[in-house]
Order: structure tokens, then sequence, then C-alpha cells
């Protein structure tokens, strides 16, 4: 966050996805007990890995506040936005990296809700862990693709 | 029994004498040895107190300085030459025995012509002499080994004074009322010396058995009372020791009873397994709330780690650009943008001098702007966030083996959920259709029949214990007991001995009262008959008496006591009527020699003595000692049918001594 900008900022969701969040959060949920942080930050990265971007402009609903974010996490949205810009000059405008992010939560939200309820019960983490596996050792051992966007 | 002679050598005046007697039978009893004051007659008794007990009793004051060797003997002697003092009395016994009494005592002339004694070491007696005895065993003399010992049996040391004794200190005796002196002599002549030492032991034997009594003081009846407690403490305990067994053994036998029944059932030990079955339902259950919380934890850290894991592009990317642009020198920025801006809103020189606006230096300030990065105002947040984009590639690369841990835990509580299942469905199945409630009833019953024959065991052992230590302590007691009944056999026998003793004390005092009593009516019936005889006054005095404490009392015819105003003649007559009472009752046939029977009695009396002396002392050998005022013609007349042999001693003085040489009158 640049020094001379006035925050607060907050990240936005669409006011029809609130339904979805909630459901994420719900107790028969492998989410339940979460923030909605990590639940946002979850379906961000959801929607980055699959390449699935939907700007927000419309029907906004404030979901996390930037306070609530710590440092890591703030680090990971910035650097999806300077990921999808090219440049660090885009850090100079938060509300385009945070809208860089809600494009991104809203993309992979409906993703995350079918993996997590659509599929059988259980099978949710062990296809996550899968993933992350397969995705860690190939980004990190060098053959790692660029963004799907 | 009689002395048949006396020799005496180098022996006072005598230098080698011997005087021949005769036997006292057939009447002549008597021998008269006459001779002058000074002459020797004397040391005739002493000669034979000397050879008998090694003591001169009746040395006079004169002798009493002089050497016992004659002073004349050692004139022709030369240095070295012996000196032999010697006297030797034989007797001859009633049976006809002889015995030799010698004591001889040696010595030399010495170097300086002086007569020294050579003592014989040997000797028992004061003046180192030696005394030798043989006494006729058959037709043979031989040698006595204790002379001394036999000596006291013929002749006791302690009465001699009664058998050899000069006739004018008798009536020392009767001077004054003296009891004590007679009770003496009666003591002496009773010979109950022995029953004396009886007595004496026997009263240091009772104090013995007293002191025993009293140490020994026997505690039978103390101790059988604590064995008998302790006999009754131990039945009790031996009961209670029988009947606890018998209570085990019943307990022991009802817990194998309801094993019994478990055994016949089809699972046994149905409660443990209940038990488990519990343990093991309460277990999976909290195992399974431990595995969902595992697997809460691991979706939690997927979740975490997605956005991480899924941007590693975006984050290497960043960190790449973070790279290059601190490379390039643009950040940090050379003027920070942010500062330049507040320099120009503040109006100020970074000099610090104030600056108008469009002035030529605000402008210049304001041309800074131009020359500052576009990232220049991120630097802090750019420098950051590589740093926790590092820290966020870390955790990327540590998923897999986070997640292999997760997994790993996950699965070893899914085993062990497994495994338990697994165990509680072997439960089910082994207790499902038993009558569980019925044999936990004998478990229960088992269990308690169990406590109860350890509890009682316990009990039994402690009972063993207790029997044990009474029995040992019965045992110890018992010992005591015995112990303590030998004392009591000896404290009984002691009690006896005293009882014994006691009597046999009280036996020997009033034998020694008997006696004495005795003796002493016997001595006063003698004296009495003697003195009435020899006393020349017939009329005046009617009887003597020896009283029980011993004073001699002589009644005069008026009925009045005359023992004090006796004349010296006549309290001699007394003293030899009273020492002839003691020789008769004595016993001893000893002889008698007396120095100057008739001293102190005048001349008409003297006869009459002379004429009942014979009646006093018949069939015993009497040797008279007596001078020529003594020995008169009347005397002699009145004693002529009784002497046998007269000597008349002829005594030479010289210059450097004397000798006396004893004469048989012709």
């Amino acid at each position: 966050m640049p020094e001379d900008e006035k925050e607060p900022y907050t990240l936005c969701i669409r006011k029809s996805e609130l339904d979805i969040y909630d459901r994420l959060l719900a107790e028969d949920s492998p989410f339940t007990g979460f923030s909605r942080k990590r639940v946002f930050l979850l379906a961000m990265a959801t929607g980055y890995h699959e390449g699935k971007f939907a700007e927000v402009k419309v029907d906004r609903e404030t979901y996390v506040r930037n306070e609530y974010l710590d440092r890591e996490e703030r680090a990971i949205i910035d650097a999806v936005a300077v990921h999808v810009s090219g440049n660090l000059e885009v850090l100079n405008d938060t509300k385009k990296v945070f809208g860089i992010a809600e494009a991104y939560a809203s993309g992979g939200l409906k993703s995350l809700y079918e993996q997590v309820f659509e599929g059988e019960y259980g099978t949710y983490s062990k296809r996550l862990e899968a993933e992350l596996r397969s995705v860690a050792k190939k980004e990190l051992e060098g053959t790692g693709s660029e963004s799907k966007e | 029994m009689w002395i048949e002679h006396i020799k005496m050598k180098n022996y006072r005046q005598y230098q080698d004498e011997k005087v021949v007697f005769d036997s006292p039978k057939e009447g002549k009893n008597f021998t008269v040895i006459q001779g002058d004051n000074g002459s020797g007659k004397t040391n005739l008794i002493n000669a034979v107190t000397w050879c008998l007990y090694g003591n001169e009793r009746h040395l006079t004051a004169k002798n009493k300085g002089l050497a016992i060797y004659n002073t004349l003997a050692p004139k022709d002697l030369k240095p070295g030459d012996k000196l032999e003092v010697c006297v030797e009395v034989q007797f001859r016994e009633s049976d006809g025995g002889r015995i030799i009494i010698n004591r001889s005592l040696d010595y030399k002339l010495d170097d300086n012509k002086k007569v020294v004694l050579v003592p014989d070491l040997r000797s028992i007696s004061d003046d180192h002499s030696t005394l030798e005895m043989m006494r006729q065993i058959g037709k043979d003399m031989k040698e006595v080994k204790d002379p001394e010992f036999i000596i006291q049996k013929l002749i006791p040391e302690k009465i001699e004074e009664y058998f050899l004794f000069d006739g004018e200190r008798l009536d020392e005796y009767f001077k004054e009322k003296s009891g004590v002196k007679i009770a003496e002599a009666v003591f002496k002549i009773s010979q109950i010396d022995l029953l004396e030492r009886t007595i004496d032991h026997l009263k240091a034997m009772k104090q013995d058995f007293v002191r025993d009594r009293n140490d020994l003081s026997p505690r039978v009846e103390e101790i059988q009372g604590k064995i008998d407690a302790l006999t009754k403490t131990f039945t009790e305990l031996d009961n209670r020791l029988k009947k606890t067994v018998g209570q085990r053994d019943e307990a022991e036998r009802l817990e194998l009873e309801a094993r019994g029944r478990i055994s016949q059932a089809p699972v046994q030990n149905i409660g443990k397994y209940e038990d488990e079955r519990g343990e093991l339902e309460s277990e999976i259950g909290k195992t399974k709330t431990e595995l969902d919380e595992m697997k809460r934890e691991r979706v939690e850290y997927l979740a975490t780690s997605a956005p991480i894991v899924f941007t590693i592009p975006c984050i290497r990317q960043s960190i790449e650009l973070i790279g290059q642009s601190e490379a390039a020198g643009r950040i940090p920025p050379e003027y920070e943008p942010g500062f330049v801006k507040k320099l120009l809103k503040n109006e100020t020189c970074i000099c610090g001098r104030e600056i108008t606006k469009n002035s030529p230096e605000y402008d210049k300030v304001r041309g800074l702007l131009t020359r500052a990065s576009p990232i220049g105002g991120l630097t802090k947040r750019l420098v950051g966030n590589a740093g926790s984009l590092e820290v966020s590639l870390q955790k990327a690369r540590d998923l897999t083996e986070s997640v292999t841990k997760q997994n790993g835990r996950i699965q070893n509580l899914e085993k062990r959920i497994e495994s338990m299942e697994k165990r509680k469905g072997t439960i089910d199945a082994l207790i499902s259709g038993c009558d569980s409630e019925m044999i936990k009833q004998y478990e229960a019953e088992a269990q308690e029949y169990h406590q109860k024959k350890m509890q009682l065991s316990e009990e039994v052992g402690k009972l063993k214990l207790m029997v044990k230590s009474t029995e040992s302590r019965i045992t110890e007691m018992e010992k005591e007991r015995n112990k303590e009944l030998r004392n009591q056999t000896k404290y009984q026998e002691l009690v006896s001995l005293l009882d014994f003793c006691q009597d046999a004390l009280t036996v020997a005092i009033a034998a020694k009262a008997k006696v004495m009593e005795d003796v002493r009516r016997e001595i006063e019936e003698q004296t009495r008959e003697h003195f009435l005889n020899m006393i020349w006054k017939e009329k005046t005095y009617t009887n003597v008496e020896i009283g029980e404490d011993y004073n001699v009392s002589v009644k005069h015819v008026s009925g009045c006591e005359s023992i004090g105003t006796l004349s010296a003649g006549e309290r001699q007559v007394l003293a030899l009527s009273f020492v002839a009472a003691l020789n008769n009752v004595s016993g001893f046939d000893a002889p008698l020699i007396i120095d100057t029977p008739l001293g102190r009695i005048s001349s008409e009396p003297r006869t009459k003595i002379a004429k009942a002396l014979p009646s006093c002392f018949s069939e015993r050998q009497v040797i008279l000692l007596m001078t020529d005022e003594e020995y008169t013609p009347t005397v002699r007349d009145a004693l002529k049918d009784h002497v046998s042999r007269e000597y008349s001693i002829r005594f030479t003085e010289y210059e450097d001594g004397s000798d006396a040489k004893v004469i048989e009158n012709a």
C-alpha cells in the first residue's frame, strides 16, 4: 500500500455470491469455522489456477476488509496483480490490485463450490492435496507454466 | 604308758646321763629323785617337755638366759667340731611296745671358738631342733614319720601341765576363786575340743547353708504361673488358628466353586470383556474426534497453502521484478517523491531555506519529482513483499513433507480406529448370547471369596507367628522353671541340711554340756575324796564342790565357804587332789612328774599327804622330784611300799659350767 494512499480499501464480491460463500462456511462444509478471507483467498487462487477471471463491477458487496489481511496474504494479492500487469507499478493502484483479486475470486468461486459440494463427500481435500502436490512439484522443479489467465 | 628311761647328753647340767625307771606295776609306781635346790630336778621335767614338745616349760629365771647345751662340753672341742644336745625318752606302752622319742640340737665350734647353732632346716620346731621317733611294731623298731602327731595322741600338749608340773605352783589355781582356770582345765581334760570344733564347724556350715538358701530363693511358682498363662494364650491362639484355617479353606472352596461355575459358562470373564468393550468405544470415539480434528487441520492447511501454491508463478515474478528494480536502482529512489512533495507543500528547500512558489528554487525542487521512480514510493512495501513471498515459497516447498506427515498421522489414527473396531467386533461376537449378568455375579462371588481367602491367609500367617512365638516363650519359661526346680531341689536339700545341721548342733552342744557336766561332777567327786583323804584337818572341812560355774568351794564344818582362808599347804593339797582327779578322769595313761610336790607342806601334814599320794595316783607312774626337806624319813617311810627306785642328783659346779649326775641310791 502506497504510503500516501488513504486506506481502507475492501475486497468485494458480488452480492449474488454471498450465499455461495455462506454455504462454503456452513457446518456441513469442510471450510466450516474458516474466516471469510481464507475462503476468499482460496476462491481467488482457484480462479487464478483455473484461469477464470470475472471482474466485479456491479452489485459489489464488501466481503473482506483490508486490515484483516496479514502481510503474507497481502503480498500474494500484490503478486497476482503484478503478474497480471507485468510490472510493479500496478501496486501504486490498490483499487486495481484488489480488483484483480476480486475478479479471480469471483471466477474461481463457482468451481470451488462444485469441487467441495458436488464431488463425492470427503474427496475435495484429497483432490486438492493431489493438485497442490502436482502444482508444487511442477512449479518448484522449474517446469511451471505461466499464468492461465 | 610309762617312762623306761630318760637319756640326756649335753643338755643343761646333764653332760651324759641316763635315768632308768621301773614299770609301775605291782604297786611300786613311784620313783623319787632327790636333789638340792638348783641341782637339776626341774630340768629333768624340762628335758621331758623339750623332748616331747620342743619347749622347756618349767625353766627357772636363772636358766632362761643360759644356753641349752652344757657349757662344759665345748671345752674339749676344736673349731669345726660338732656339739650335739640330745634328750631321749623311752616309753613303754601298756601293750608292751616301746616308743623312743629323741630330740637333738646341733651346734659347732666356729673359728672364733664360739658355739654356733647348726639349725635343722626341715624342723618345724621354733629352736630348729630335730625330732625323731621309733615305735615298736611287732619285734621291730620302726621310724615314725609324723612324731608330733603321735605325741599329741599320747600326751596332748594342752594337758601336759596336768602331768608334768611344779607342785609349788599348783595352789595358784585356788589362791582366788578362779572358775575360768578350773573350767579351762575341765574343758581341756574332757577332750571335748573335738566336740567344740564340731560345734564351730556346724555353726560355720549352718551359716553357709543359710547364705546358700537365701541366694537360691526359687521362683518356681511365679514362673509356673507365667507358663500357665502362656499355655492358655497358646491354646486360644491355636484354636483361633485352626478356626481361621478352616474359614480360609472354606473361602478357597467357595472361590473354586464360583470359578467352576464361571468355567462352565460359554464366555469367562465377561465383565472384563464388557469393560474392554466400553473402553474401546470410548477410545474409538476419542480417536475419531482426533481424526476429524486432524483432517480439519489438513483441510485448513491445504486451504491456506492453495493461494500460495497456485500463485507460485506470480510470487516468483514479483520476487524477480523486485530484485531487478533493486538492481536497477529504482528502489530505493534517489529522491523519495513523498519527501519532495512535502518540501514543495511547505515551501522549504532541502537545505531549510524558504522558497516561494514559482521561484527558480521552487521549480528546481519540483524538477526532482520528474527524476523520481514511479515505484519509488513502494520501496518499503516491495521489500516487505519480497520477504513475505520468500516465506510463502518456502511453505510451498515444505508442502509435500508436511502433508505427508499429516497423512501419516491420519492413517495411523485410521488404522488404530480400525483395529479397535475390529477388537470391539470380536468382543461383541463373543459375548452375544451370554447371560452376562449371571456370569458377572459368579465373577463377583469368586472375587469376594478370593479377597476373603487372602485376608484369612494373612491372618493365618500372623496367627502362626504368634503361636510359634508363644510356643518358644513357653519352652524358654519351662527351661527356666526346670532350672528353678533344680534350685528348689537344691533349696530343699539345703533346708534339710540346715535342719540336720541345727539338730547336730543342738546335739553337739548338749553333748558338750553333758560331757562337761559329767567330767565336772566326776572331778568334783574325786577331788573331794582325795582332799578329804589327804587333808590333815579331818574335822575342819566337810566338803569340796565344783559349781556349775566351775568355782571350787571348800566347805568348813560350820557350813561356811573356806576357799579364801585356806593355807598354802591346804591349797596345795586341794590342788593335788584336783590334779589327781583330772589325771584319773582324763583317761590318758600318762606318767606323772611332780616337781617339789610337798614344798609348801609343813612336816606333820607332809607325812599324811605322802601316805595318801599312792591312792591318788594308783597304777600310774609317778616321778617325784623332791628336796631333802621334802623327802624326810617319815615321808620316805610313808612312800616306801610304792617307790621302786630312789635317785639322788649329784651336782658339781665348775668355773665354766656345771655337771649333774643322777645316782641311784643304794
